[in-house]
């Protein structure tokens, strides 16, 4: 979810309105939007965009655009108007790029009227394009260059480290591709985009540096200021599908700033004229639009809301032809345009309406049965608690004086006390005991939680009780007297046998085993606990506890 | 420690520790003890005084003293049945979990049914299953726990990997790769869970549910933890529609919330990848203003279709249930709905 920075007075230039921060505030819902402000008098806004495929949003222009529609201000889809290229704007695609970043492509914007703030919103667009839908800049790196001191045409080639070099933005003398990628603020940021002896660079024919892309802009060419009136915007990539959203999205901002554009040649990698500013179109039909949304609307409402949202319509035998703008790919399916209808249809408008078919609502056996035994543990004036499935390798193992076990391990963890996930709950529970050692004993805890088992390469989701009982007087037979309770009442056989457990005191541990399918299984175990294992969480009243596995009792 | 014992430099300590936070408190305590003196003696009824140092006194009823009649003719030490007792506690359930118990009677009351899943997924059911692009920022490692361990893959049917590979590659324009699909993460979301019962053919008219505890690589602070709880469900039928849904969440801000007042509910516009309309779901709290509170919205006909391997309509929608839960506890920071604290929890 990109976040913008928008100026009100800017916006309110833009839009020819003016608004109270309530209604700000509730006509950016319109664009998914919730504006964040630290006071009603303040001009700079921050904008939290929710939808990342509508990356045409993530300036205040492109904002601006949308609800000059949404409030009526301008129907119907914008016909954009571009100039086909003279014949000398054309960037040359040398193959030698095909290796390193293969695609680049372009186009002309005249007449700009660029303040202060207009350059703000296009240096944050240029971010949010090429961090957020170009992936770091990797799928689309876009640079905006004084068209005036262009000689064209442009090439794209590439460049050994000892043959180029030029000042790039921000500093006064020149440095070679590797001298830029060692020691610029970009460089150090993109330099692993261009990994390999070759470097990406757009030069023009008096053999001026436009470029190193996608690392930065040369000093000469690539610096726009308030003054600039002509640019040349440049999108470089991979693939198309990344590049012209990029470039369109773009060259559409500036025109909100008064752009007239002209069109660019490419070669690369096949011969293309940017920008293409043609709407795109989608058929839908009428009885859809009112199924899903549960209303009904006539056809001139749907128009009427067609056109607030932006798009064009024609009336075709099969439905609605919708034709929506460049900018928009996020339109896959007739259901997003009827996202838009309902959001120009005002979603507080609708009236809600109860589906009346009766289905037969439960919770699953499993939880049921969790339940069960869950007020059986209350019976036993235990109090249930809740910890964490994640936690460290060494609270579960060797805290608890065992040898490691495989446990499901993160990758990525934030924090080391977060790094894998528990395979057994008793040591959250002595952990609890420690925290807790000032509190009114005797103290009779349990839990009832997920851990995952694992063995080799699989791994299983289990639901586990443990419980455990510390204060003066607690032994072998109490804890034993408290699971054969719990586990009579479940109507479950079981027998006790003898277990070397590490955590226990030898000797008063054992192990807990029923009879499933004329086969003994174990499902968990009981005993007292190791001193030793007190000791560490300093506690000083004896423990018992058991632990057992639910899966195995059902 | 007694404070009254401690030596001047001792307690000028204190004194400054007592200015930071949870490192020194300091409780006042009484402690009263008398007995009789001579002038009470006087002063006290005769048959009270006697029955004081009476020796016949009963102190505590015995079954032997009942099963012969010993207390025939004697009278019971008299007890101040007003003087306070020392507490017990029973059992209790956790604030916490009773809470989600009360969501999953309502939720049940009003014809859902129990899904679950477990806590480790592949990135297939996820991402790829809920239409979401290989490629896609959402997708980025850093945003989710990544499982180091190498297990073997999932099993998953074969026409809905094909049907999942089809939808990505004709809608999105992209090389889909079954390899980046299979790898495992911990389960950030419920949503998964409705997923997998939508391909799994589900009733029609069905409604489902699941409270799912879900994993997210956030730092822990007062309003972040890297692991919550999440209510999440379906609805699926032939005729159902975005009304419908919105009937849903209004019911779940009356029922679950406590909202009264419809004036108090408010849909606004929302973004998943999954649904289109997407729908946000706001109440308006007395103290804080308006809180979304969930996120709804009708799935795709990319999701189902390719899951289902037809077309139905499927309402799906989930609940913030942690900040519900602290709005109705009172709780102001996230952490406390684990609280590790046992006065706490024998308390409330």
């Amino acid at each position: 979810m990109p976040t913008i920075e928008i100026n009100k007075k800017d916006f309110e230039k833009l839009i020819k309105r003016r608004f109270n921060m309530e209604k700000l505030s509730s006509i950016m819902n319109y664009v998914k939007g919730e504006l964040e402000f630290e006071n009603k008098k303040e001009d700079n806004l921050k904008l939290e965009l929710k939808d990342v495929n509508r990356p045409d949003l993530w300036s205040v222009e492109g904002v601006v655009r949308e609800l000059k529609h949404r409030l009526g201000i301008k129907k119907g889809l914008i016909k954009y108007s571009v100039q086909k290229p003279e014949k000398n704007h054309l960037i040359k695609v040398s193959p030698k790029v095909r290796k390193v970043r293969p695609v680049s492509v372009g186009a002309i914007v005249r007449n700009l009227k660029l303040n202060e703030e207009a350059l703000k919103q296009l240096i944050q667009l240029q971010e949010k394009l090429c961090i957020n839908f170009g992936l770091k800049r990797k799928e689309a790196a876009l640079g905006v260059y004084d068209f005036d001191k262009i000689k064209w045409p442009i090439n794209y080639t590439t460049f050994r480290d000892n043959e180029i070099k030029f000042v790039p933005l921000g500093f006064s003398y020149k440095m070679s591709p590797s001298e830029i990628i060692e020691k610029h603020e970009k460089g150090m940021e993109y330099g692993k985009l261009v990994e390999g002896k070759d470097y990406p660079i757009l030069i023009d024919s008096e053999k001026n540096v436009l470029s190193m892309p996608p690392i930065i802009n040369s000093d000469y060419s690539g610096k726009v200021t308030k003054e600039t009136r002509n640019v040349f915007v440049e999108v470089s990539g991979f693939d198309l599908r990344f590049v012209l959203p990029v470039l369109n999205i773009f060259i559409c901002a500036l025109i909100e700033r008064g752009g007239e554009v002209e069109q660019v040649l490419s070669t690369g990698p096949k011969r293309i004229a940017t920008p293409n500013l043609e709407s795109k179109e989608i058929l839908i039909n009428i009885n859809e639009i009112n199924k899903i949304l549960g209303i009904s609307l006539t056809e001139k409402e749907i128009f009427n809301l067609l056109e607030k949202s932006g798009f064009d319509y024609i009336k075709d035998k099969n439905g609605i032809l919708i034709k929506y703008p460049c900018y928009r790919y996020d339109i896959l399916d007739s259901r997003d345009v009827i996202e838009d209808i309902a959001i120009s249809y005002g979603f507080n408008n609708f009236k809600p309406e109860k589906f009346k078919e009766s289905t037969f609502g439960c919770n699953s056996k499993f939880t049921e049965f969790k339940y069960k035994v869950k007020e059986m543990m209350i019976g036993l004036e235990s109090q249930e608690i809740a910890t964490f499935v994640l936690t460290e390798k060494d609270k579960l193992f060797k805290t608890m004086r065992l040898k490691n076990l495989d446990v499901i391990e993160i990758a990525n963890p934030v924090s080391l006390n977060y790094s894998c996930l528990r395979n057994w709950l008793l040591p959250s529970l002595m952990e609890f005991l420690g925290k807790n050692k000032d509190v009114e004993y005797p103290q009779k805890i349990f839990e009832i939680g997920e851990c995952i088992e694992v063995e080799k390469d699989s791994f299983k989701n289990l639901s586990k009780l443990a419980y455990v009982y510390s204060g003066k007087d607690v032994n072998f037979t109490i804890i034993k007297q408290q699971l054969d309770y719990l586990l009579r009442s479940l109507k479950i056989n079981y027998k006790t046998k003898k277990l070397e457990h590490a955590s226990f005191i030898s000797g008063r541990c054992g192990e807990v085993i029923i009879k499933k399918e004329n086969r003994e299984i174990s499902i968990g175990f009981l005993g007292e606990i190791h001193p030793a294992i007190l000791e560490k969480f300093n506690l000083i009243m004896p423990t018992v506890a058991f632990e057992i596995n639910l899966n195995k009792l059902v | 420690m007694e404070y009254s014992k401690l030596n001047q430099e001792q307690k000028n300590i204190i004194k400054e520790l007592e200015t930071r936070k949870e490192i020194v408190s300091i409780k006042e305590k009484s402690l009263i003890t008398f007995e009789i003196i001579d002038l009470g003696r006087k002063i006290i009824k005769p048959e009270i005084l006697k029955e004081i140092s009476s020796l016949n006194l009963i102190e505590s009823l015995t079954p032997a003293m009942i099963k012969t009649g010993g207390w025939k003719g004697k009278k019971f030490r008299i007890y101040d049945v007003e003087s306070k007792v020392p507490e017990i506690y029973a059992g209790k359930g956790q604030f916490y979990y009773n809470f989600l118990k009360e969501v999953r009677k309502k939720l049940i009351a009003m014809g859902f049914e129990e899904m679950e899943g477990n806590l480790i997924v592949s990135e297939f059911w996820n991402f790829d299953a809920l239409f979401q692009p290989q490629f896609h920022v959402a997708r980025e490692w850093t945003d989710n726990y990544n499982v180091k361990n190498k297990l073997k893959l999932e099993k998953i049917e074969n026409r809905i990997i094909s049907n999942v590979k089809n939808i990505h590659e004709k809608k999105w324009n992209y090389k889909w790769s079954l390899n980046k699909a299979m790898n495992y993460i911990l389960r950030p979301q419920g949503t998964i869970m409705s997923a997998k019962t939508i391909a799994s053919n589900p009733k029609n008219p069905g409604r489902y549910f699941s409270i799912a505890r879900c994993f997210r690589p956030d730092v822990i602070d007062a309003k972040h933890l890297s692991e919550f709880n999440q209510v999440e469900g379906i609805i699926v039928a032939d005729k159902l529609t975005f009304t419908n849904l919105l009937d849903i969440l209004r019911t779940f801000a009356k029922e679950i919330a406590g909202i009264k007042n419809d004036k108090d509910i408010r849909f606004q516009s929302d973004y998943y990848p999954f649904t289109e309309p997407s729908i946000e779901l706001d109440i308006k709290h007395p103290l804080f203003g308006w809180i979304e509170i969930g996120g709804a919205g009708i799935f795709r006909k990319e999701v189902v279709e390719s899951l289902l391997g037809k077309n139905v309509t499927v309402l799906a929608w989930g609940l913030g249930i942690d900040r519900l839960a602290m709005a109705k506890l009172d709780i102001k920071d996230i952490r406390h709905l684990f609280t590790d604290d046992l006065k706490i929890l024998r308390e409330k």
